[in-house]
């Protein structure tokens, strides 16, 4: 019976996978030319409901059709939420919000096997939790147990969940969009290299400039206000994400990026005196397959067909930042990951001629 | 297909790379050269250059040239080309269009992929739109200043009086005077050595090409005069055949001459008929005088003196110190002059003759002027200093600065022609050393009278009155031991030397002459 059950998420699973094999390879080649066109239709969409925050929309689109999980952090009421449920709306994908406790479980957030009393008698059935969603709001992530945080490393990396010795596939697109808070840390469990790792980006919600407030303000107090309409589907966000798999990257690019990555890691003989001096470790492999991940999807949204040095650079704050850790010195010294990782890129050439 | 559509589209882009490449290895090669040519201006505060203008202006012509060649010829390849056009704003579409079409050449592709043609086209189309003249050669600001800085230094180095290139103009006339003196020997070596038996023709042979080297090798004045000295004193056994044949009647002729060799008159006779080479009427003077290699020499030399007796030709004579003409001048007459001796060693004689004053000539302002004085300084040298190898030089030195500045030129010049020139031809070889030991001097013997002689007193009303006072002394002359004015021409010579713009190790060769002079004495 649960076998069955399996199979037939199994199968569900495929059927919400629509862009498979060579279909992928026949939406990339549809998508490529009207890429930066619908980039570029979305992400106004997205900017009718929110005010500001060009660049953390920027990154949150190209997180999304990359096909990573991003860690927003912002103080609290920057629009955090309101911003993943104006994504899923405009991409017309199903959405769901977990609101992370410390009592929170992880068959809260995973699902579990239910007893249901059927015609033929009891029976149990697994009954899905709000990871089963294509976008996935974990508000405060910091607040759950270490142990909940865990349960939601194999739905963000493997894109499934296993309960009870079943792995349940999840619909396509997936991506986690988590919120942390970093004034209020009593009471918060902060998450594991690991897990941290997982996420894509690791996005800086900033405080809204006074214009950008005023606007807030002008729009949310009064009725009549401008609501994004869905302008996108399932469909065009994966063709989009083969179409960005298929874009070419020069060695040299390519290089440059391998180059970054390496320069975060203190013991290595090309890290530069700033990562020598400040870094207790540095990036894993992920953020390097984040860095040309993401710099694909960003150079088609800007119109060309390759990956530019720019689109590294561009990237690797937000794909480096969460996975780079400061040593004592740093701390000591008042140095923050931001002006490091500036340092680092000023330091790390681009590499031509090779 | 694909790739050579990116090639050609990225043919200008190489064009004006290579463009580039041209101005940046100009501007290198120019800083290169004017470097170079500031460092041979430095090297010749010390070392002694020629062509100073031409070792200036040739580093940097050839640097720029070779730098500039070198390259604009290096070859530029597809990829720097594509980074080079990526450089200009083409965000690296055309070197990842290069490398997937150089990966598809490679079959490293699995297949036909739309976006790779798509990209493609793009850097196509980027390229075609691209100004190429974005494409900077680069900064040579730096490049440009250093060679600015560089040729202001070597103008200001060549505009500055330097002794060592007066010292290089000298070696170089030097150089110039040996290898036409060369010439001329080699010349009159032909002419010899059809008059030689075959060993003797292989032994002159032999000893002008070992003159020739050493003459090559010479590093200045001394160097040449030492190896022309070699070479006269290696030339004295060669005898030429026809000499041979009549040994005979020319010793009797000889001694017959010998027993009166003491009177003037017979010595003038001789002298002078030499000097007149009248090819048939000098067949029996030249025997005569040819009784010894050095009584053949006197009379060449003396031939020169003879013909700086004239005021003309004496500073033909001269200024032919750094000339040809007068060393090959001199040399053909000597040759004329003398059939019944060898070519060869007149026309040594007349080079050492030559090399003498061109080093007098470089090294004082003076002596280049063509005054009277320096002739009758090379007709001194010229009789005096070749009987000797080793002490030629310094004697010619000598006598030719105390004729120029104790007798005028009238009087050196009549001294020499009738009564030097008898004295010295007939002199036997046995008496060399006696012929050094006396000294022209007119004045000094008082036994000739001058002229006329004016005393000339300024009045006290400014007026000036002139009055012959009788006869001057002055055009006949006569010999003194030279131990008698060799303090005076110590004097002189110190005074002189102090006076001239000499550098202190030619001050001290002045100095050095006259020590070892008194050492002798």
């Amino acid at each position: 019976m649960t076998e069955k059950i399996a199979g037939k998420e199994t199968a569900m699973s495929e059927q919400n996978n629509p862009l498979n094999g060579t279909a992928a390879e026949t939406a990339a080649e549809t998508f490529a030319e009207t890429f930066a066109e619908r980039y570029e239709q979305i992400r106004a969409e997205i900017a009718r409901e929110m005010i500001g925050q060009r660049e953390v929309v920027e990154h949150l689109l190209l997180a999304v059709i990359a096909g990573g999980n991003v860690l927003l952090e912002g103080v609290p009421g920057l629009g955090k939420t309101h911003l993943v449920r104006v994504l899923g709306k405009v991409l017309n994908l199903p959405f769901s919000r977990i609101q992370f406790t410390p009592d929170l479980m992880p068959a809260d957030i995973t699902g579990t096997n239910i007893l249901v009393r059927t015609e033929e008698g009891n029976a149990f059935r697994f009954q899905e939790g709000p990871l089963f969603s294509s976008i996935v709001l974990a508000d405060e992530i910091n607040r759950a147990t270490p142990k909940t945080q865990a349960a939601l490393l194999e739905a963000m990396q493997e894109h499934a969940v296993t309960v009870a010795g079943e792995t349940r596939k999840l619909p396509e697109p997936y991506f986690v969009l988590a919120t942390q808070n970093p004034v209020e840390q009593e009471g918060t469990y902060p998450l594991p290299e690991a897990q941290l790792d997982r996420f894509l980006f690791k996005v800086l919600v900033p405080f809204p400039t006074l214009e950008e407030l005023g606007a807030i303000v002008d729009l949310t107090v009064k009725d009549g206000a401008p609501q994004a309409r869905q302008v996108a589907g399932a469909p065009e966000l994966l063709g989009m994400r083969a179409a960005a798999r298929a874009v070419p990257v020069a060695s040299g690019v390519q290089e440059y990026a391998l180059r970054l990555v390496l320069a975060t890691h203190p013991e290595s003989p090309d890290a530069p005196e700033v990562s020598r001096k400040y870094l207790r470790f540095g990036a894993s492999p992920r953020a390097a397959q984040a860095l040309l991940s993401v710099s694909r999807v960003r150079a088609l949204a800007r119109g060309r067909f390759n990956v530019a040095f720019e689109d590294i650079r561009f990237a690797a704050p937000a794909c480096l930042r969460h996975r780079i850790a400061l040593n004592f010195e740093a701390i000591s010294a008042g140095r923050d990951v931001e002006g490091i990782l500036r340092e680092l890129l000023s330091a790390v050439p681009e590499t031509r001629g090779t | 297909m694909m790739k050579n559509e990116l090639l050609k589209a990225l043919y200008p882009v190489k064009r004006r790379l290579r463009r580039n490449r041209l101005l940046r290895g100009a501007a290198w090669g120019l800083a290169a050269g004017l470097g170079a040519a500031l460092l041979l201006r430095l090297v010749a505060l010390f070392i002694p250059l020629a062509d100073r203008w031409l070792w200036a202006v040739l580093p940097v012509a050839m640097l720029t040239l070779l730098f500039a060649a070198g390259n604009a010829l290096r070859p530029v390849t597809d990829r720097t080309a594509a980074e080079a056009a990526d450089r200009c704003g083409l965000k690296e579409r055309t070197i990842t269009a290069l490398e997937q079409a150089e990966m598809a050449d490679r079959s490293e592709l699995p297949s036909a992929s739309e976006i790779r043609e798509l990209q493609r086209q793009d850097a196509c189309r980027a390229l075609e739109t691209l100004d190429v003249r974005r494409i900077r050669p680069g900064s040579v600001k730096k490049q440009l200043l250093a060679a600015l800085a560089c040729g202001v230094l070597v103008i200001v180095l060549l505009l500055i009086p330097n002794p060592r290139d007066r010292e290089a103009d000298a070696r170089l006339a030097l150089r110039k005077t040996l290898k036409e003196g060369m010439e001329e020997i080699a010349r009159a070596a032909e002419l010899d050595a059809e008059r030689l038996n075959p060993e003797s023709r292989g032994e002159l042979r032999r000893l002008t090409e070992d003159l020739k080297r050493n003459l090559e090798n010479s590093r200045d004045e001394t160097d040449a005069l030492v190896a022309l000295d070699r070479a006269e004193r290696q030339l004295e056994p060669l005898q030429p055949l026809d000499r041979m044949e009549n040994r005979t009647a020319g010793d009797v002729l000889a001694a017959a001459r010998s027993s009166d060799a003491s009177k003037p008159s017979d010595a003038s006779e001789s002298s002078s008929s030499t000097s007149e080479s009248s090819a048939d009427a000098a067949e029996s003077s030249s025997s005569a005088s040819e009784s010894s290699t050095n009584t053949a020499q006197s009379s060449v030399a003396s031939q020169s003196a003879a013909g700086a007796s004239q005021p003309s030709s004496a500073s033909e004579s001269a200024s032919g110190a750094s000339q040809s003409s007068s060393v090959s001048g001199s040399a053909a007459g000597a040759s004329q002059s003398s059939s019944a001796g060898l070519s060869t060693r007149q026309a040594l004689t007349a080079l050492k003759s030559a090399v003498t004053p061109a080093s007098s000539q470089a090294t004082s302002p003076s002596a280049s002027s063509g005054t009277q004085g320096n002739t009758s300084q090379s007709g001194n040298q010229s009789s005096q200093g070749s009987p000797a190898a080793g002490n030629g030089n310094g004697n010619g030195n000598k006598a030719a600065n105390g004729a120029g500045e104790g007798t005028t030129n009238l009087e050196q010049g009549g001294g020499n022609s009738p009564n030097g020139s008898a004295q010295r031809g007939t002199r036997d070889p046995n008496y060399k050393e006696a012929q050094y030991e006396t000294i022209y001097d007119p004045e000094r013997t008082e036994t000739s009278v001058r002229d006329e002689m004016t005393n000339q007193n300024r009045l006290e009303n400014g007026e000036s009155l002139q009055a012959e006072i009788g006869p001057g002394k002055g055009t006949l002359g006569g010999s003194v031991p030279w131990s008698e004015v060799f303090r005076e021409y110590e004097q002189t010579e110190t005074r002189s030397a102090e006076r001239e713009n000499l550098t202190p190790t030619e001050r001290q060769w002045v100095n050095d002459y006259y020590s070892l002079l008194t050492a002798q004495q």
